[in-house]
């Protein structure tokens, strides 16, 4: 499991370039695990995510869920 | 067609998908609330008679309807659990619902609360294209500075997403629920963090001056009660929290996240939150429209740990409480 801070990193590197994705609404990071949210069941998305993460953070576990798209709550 | 021309076929093929969908009675499978079920007997919600509508018309031809919490890929689904399209002779047609569920009382703190307590619904008067259109938020907490005392919510519950200016009327409750009179007239707008649009945001916060310090008390609206501290508390995973806001009223929780960069729709566009923390909901929603501005609270230690703004179906999204403090430079008011 990588460590809390190089996690960070990977994140903080990524999230950009995985939030410009379509279909992906958020990047956190969770049990030593990259955590990608989703506003559905976007196969693509999936598969793009992966692609992106093994290219630039071989190893980096990555945990999806769905959690629609957000919104303000107003 | 009226309930009692119904034809004998199409009842009988709706007894049989309810046999069919709700016969075995629900499987009581523990599901996580991120997930989807493709199988029926969880994502049909409901059974009804209608006429097909195809490419978003209404045909002639009746139906028996399947409601559905979400329409999934047909792809996606094992073969096996496929929803038929037809039983008996009868076409069925698939629509989906989204989650069904009871609608709640009416939280008290869309009521006029006097003196002013955290919970409690506020908001402000839309100006120019905007005027006519009603909201109402969430007040989080009483804090201070300098002696003074100020409201503390939303951006976007008081400034409008920065389109207000500073010293615009603030009411409680807010427009949305029945307030705005002068009467209801509590505080003015008096700085707010600016939400970026070009630049990843940490908060959505912002503060009102309150117009008569004796008419407010930082207990928050029951259940959450009194905070045990000024001092936030970092959250944790797992943490549990709960929070009382004005459209869901209280509500539980759980950190399922401390460090998300989200993007979140505001009216000024989609914007970028840096370091979030995602909450769901303890058997339910965790927060809805009209919640934001809600004070998040740890369950264990009493404390206040975030200030929610944003959701999702499964998700709350929260400022962590000490970035919103230290961004105002205010302290909480216990």
């Amino acid at each position: 499991m990588p460590s809390a801070k190089d996690l960070r990193s990977v994140k903080e590197r990524l999230a950009p370039r995985l939030l410009a994705l379509d279909g992906v609404t958020g990047v956190g990071m969770r049990e030593g695990r990259l955590t990608v949210y989703l506003d559905g069941p976007r196969d693509a998305a999936r598969q793009h995510v992966s692609a992106l993460v093994e290219a630039e953070a071989p190893g980096t576990i990555v945990e999806y869920f769905t959690s629609g798209q957000f919104r303000r709550v107003t | 067609m009226r309930r009692h021309e119904i034809p004998h076929e199409l009842t009988s093929a709706k007894h049989a998908a309810i046999a069919r969908f709700f016969g075995g009675g629900r499987p009581a499978i523990p599901q996580a609330p991120w997930a989807m079920s493709a199988h029926p007997t969880r994502n049909v919600l409901g059974v009804g008679i209608g006429r097909k509508i195809t490419k978003g018309r209404i045909t002639a031809k009746p139906c028996v309807r399947l409601y559905l919490e979400h329409k999934i890929d047909r792809a996606l689904i094992p073969r096996d659990l496929l929803l038929p399209p037809s039983i008996g002779d009868v076409e069925t047609d698939i629509i989906e619902t989204g989650p069904l569920r009871a609608l709640a009382a009416v939280p008290a703190g869309r009521k006029r609360v006097r003196p002013l307590r955290p919970g409690c619904s506020i908001g402000f008067h839309f100006t120019d294209a905007e005027v006519g259109n009603l909201m109402a938020g969430t007040l989080g907490a009483i804090v201070e500075a300098d002696g003074l005392r100020f409201l503390l919510s939303n951006n976007h519950v008081l400034a409008n997403e920065n389109r207000l200016p500073v010293g615009t009327a603030i009411f409680q409750p807010g427009p949305l629920d029945g307030g705005g009179t002068e009467d209801d007239r509590v505080a003015t707008l008096a700085r707010f963090v600016a939400l970026a649009e070009d630049a990843p945001n940490a908060v959505d916060c912002a503060l009102a001056a309150v117009d008569d310090a004796t008419a407010v008390r930082a207990t928050v609206l029951p259940r959450v009660g009194r905070l045990a501290s000024p001092e936030p508390v970092d959250a944790a995973l797992g943490m549990t929290v709960e929070k009382t806001g004005r459209a869901t009223g209280y509500t539980t929780g759980t950190v399922h996240d401390v460090s998300a960069t989200v993007t979140v729709q505001f009216d000024i566009g989609r914007l970028v939150f840096e370091d979030q923390v995602l909450i769901t909901g303890d058997g339910g929603l965790f927060c809805d429209g009209g919640d934001s501005g809600s004070l998040v609270v740890d369950r264990e230690s009493s404390r206040a740990t975030g200030l929610l703004f944003g959701g999702g179906r499964e998700f709350g999204i929260v400022n962590h409480l000490g970035d919103v403090l230290s961004r105002l430079a205010v302290k909480l008011v216990v």
